[in-house]
């Protein structure tokens, strides 16, 4: 399934300032006044992915410190990550907001995995780097967001620029933070969690916002009934402090959602699509879960909980994801 | 959720009891993994390791559905349970249909629980026949209310 939604492009495009001059021989010209469209801060590979080797942007010692050897299980048996080299990158993000950047990784293998890298960018950097991508187009419109279409022959001269651009901006020394989805229940439940990375590679577990202090791994059951939601709980562990105008998992089991009442489908619905704007919930206030199955819990279809990425090999640009990247377009055009 | 449970045994075995017993198909594989509410642990059975152990401390005290579920109609796993406390265990074997097996316990915190998955097949084997059980199959521990 390819999510789609009609984005609202921003029509007031002013000029972008340029940016400061590479700093690399072999990096791309100076780009020229441009102005910054959605692909150049959300960029999806073709599924094959980037040809470049993941540990050159994840250190590997750094993935090991944070989630023990290759192999290692997860709390409860949950699977392990995916190992660096069965991963590709799959997308790019650019958040001015937060100046960073971040990389989504997933495997060659059937897994249903991802694994997310941030890196922190200097003071405008996040600016300076879309402002050089969108350079790299020259001048090209692009449509709306699916798989980038100048990165559709990996061979070509955008495709050898971004990578250039990525290795110089993807600083190890700069990586702060990994996370990491992994799907085990024989396909029925996701397990989200993560690291954030110090300045000196010590990794400490993210704490998931709205969930118990002491627990750093949140799960996702969608039920062994195939294309309902019937998990039960849908949720581990239950969230100790959500507000309630945020708590959309009565839709998570379909069950659940047919006995309960008007006022309770409203409210869990209300919910869902606050959470799905970005202008009210960020990854500091709401829980990896409900983020990630906001749209599939109002959608009804199969379940897939890649926000901007591939679903078994199908794009998957999720409307929360949109949202974003049209917020960062704005920023970065009217700044 | 329609669970196609199954048959609840209630028998009088120790783990050790239930190893001895089960030593002329195979010896528990002892997985080291400590299976948490919630949470789904995926795994195999192969010819070689027929019969798999897990561990599992209840967090709270109330009641458990210990669930086990392999591929719907595969041809040589059909879930099977054991839940082991002390003097007490459980067994239960899954439809054909769902391949989902579940055992309801009512838990202590703090508890100590050994678990077994295997297959039916594996469970009642003729003297000197051969497992063939072969595929994957995922484990959890579900928090039930009961009234």
């Amino acid at each position: 399934m390819m999510t789609m939604m009609t984005r609202a492009h921003v029509t007031f495009v002013v000029l972008a300032a340029c940016a400061s001059p590479a700093a690399h021989d072999d990096a791309p010209a100076p780009p020229r006044l441009v102005a910054i469209e959605p692909d150049d801060v959300a960029i999806l590979y073709p599924p094959s992915g980037a040809s470049i080797a993941v540990d050159e942007l994840v250190p590997h010692a750094i993935y090991v410190r944070a989630f023990g050897a290759e192999g290692s299980l997860q709390l409860g048996g949950t699977p392990a990550p995916p190992r660096l080299d069965e991963l590709v990158l799959v997308a790019i993000r650019i958040d001015p907001e937060r100046e960073q950047l971040r990389l989504v990784f997933q495997p060659r293998t059937d897994r249903d995995d991802a694994v997310h890298a941030f890196f922190t960018l200097e003071h405008g950097g996040a600016r300076e780097l879309a402002e050089q991508i969108a350079a790299l187009r020259g001048g090209v419109t692009l449509g709306p967001l699916a798989p980038h279409p100048l990165l559709v022959q990996p061979t070509g001269a955008f495709s050898t620029a971004l990578a250039t651009l990525v290795r110089r901006y993807a600083n190890p020394a700069k990586l702060s933070r990994v996370t990491v989805i992994t799907s085990s229940g024989l396909g029925t439940a996701w397990n989200f969690f993560g690291v954030d990375v110090g300045a000196d590679g010590a990794a400490t577990p993210v704490a998931i916002p709205t969930l118990p202090t002491a627990v750093h791994l949140e799960a996702f059951f969608a039920g062994f009934v195939d294309g309902e939601l019937t998990g039960e709980p849908a949720f581990t562990p239950e969230s100790t402090t959500l507000d309630p105008r945020d708590d959309l998992r009565l839709l998570a089991n379909h069950d659940r959602l047919a006995r309960a009442t008007a006022a309770d489908r409203k409210r869990a619905a209300a919910a869902a699509a606050r959470i799905e704007d970005p202008a009210v919930h960020t990854s500091d206030t709401i829980d990896c879960a409900s983020c990630h199955v906001a749209h599939l819990v109002q959608a009804h279809g199969p379940t897939n909980v890649h926000m901007f990425g591939y679903d078994h090999g199908r794009p998957s640009i999720q409307p929360r994801t949109i949202r974003e990247v049209d917020a960062s377009v704005l920023a970065l055009n009217t700044r | 959720m329609k669970l196609a449970v199954v048959i609840a045994l209630l028998a009088n075995a120790t783990l050790a009891e239930a190893r001895l017993h089960q030593d002329g198909y195979d010896t528990p594989t002892e997985t080291h993994v400590e299976l948490v509410v919630g949470l789904w642990h995926d795994d195999k059975l192969t010819p070689d390791h027929g019969w798999n152990h897990y561990t599992f401390v209840a967090p709270t005290s109330g009641y458990v559905a210990v669930q086990m579920r392999a591929p719907r109609d595969h041809a040589t796993l059909w879930s099977y349970l054991r839940v082991i406390d002390g003097d007490h265990n459980w067994a239960a074997v899954a439809n054909r249909v769902t391949n989902l097996s579940e055992v309801v316990v009512a838990v202590e915190r703090g508890h100590h629980y050994d678990i077994i998955a295997t297959s039916q097949r594996n469970a009642t084997l003729e003297p000197g026949e051969r497992q063939i059980t072969d595929g994957p199959y995922t484990i959890g521990v579900v928090p039930i209310a009961l009234p």
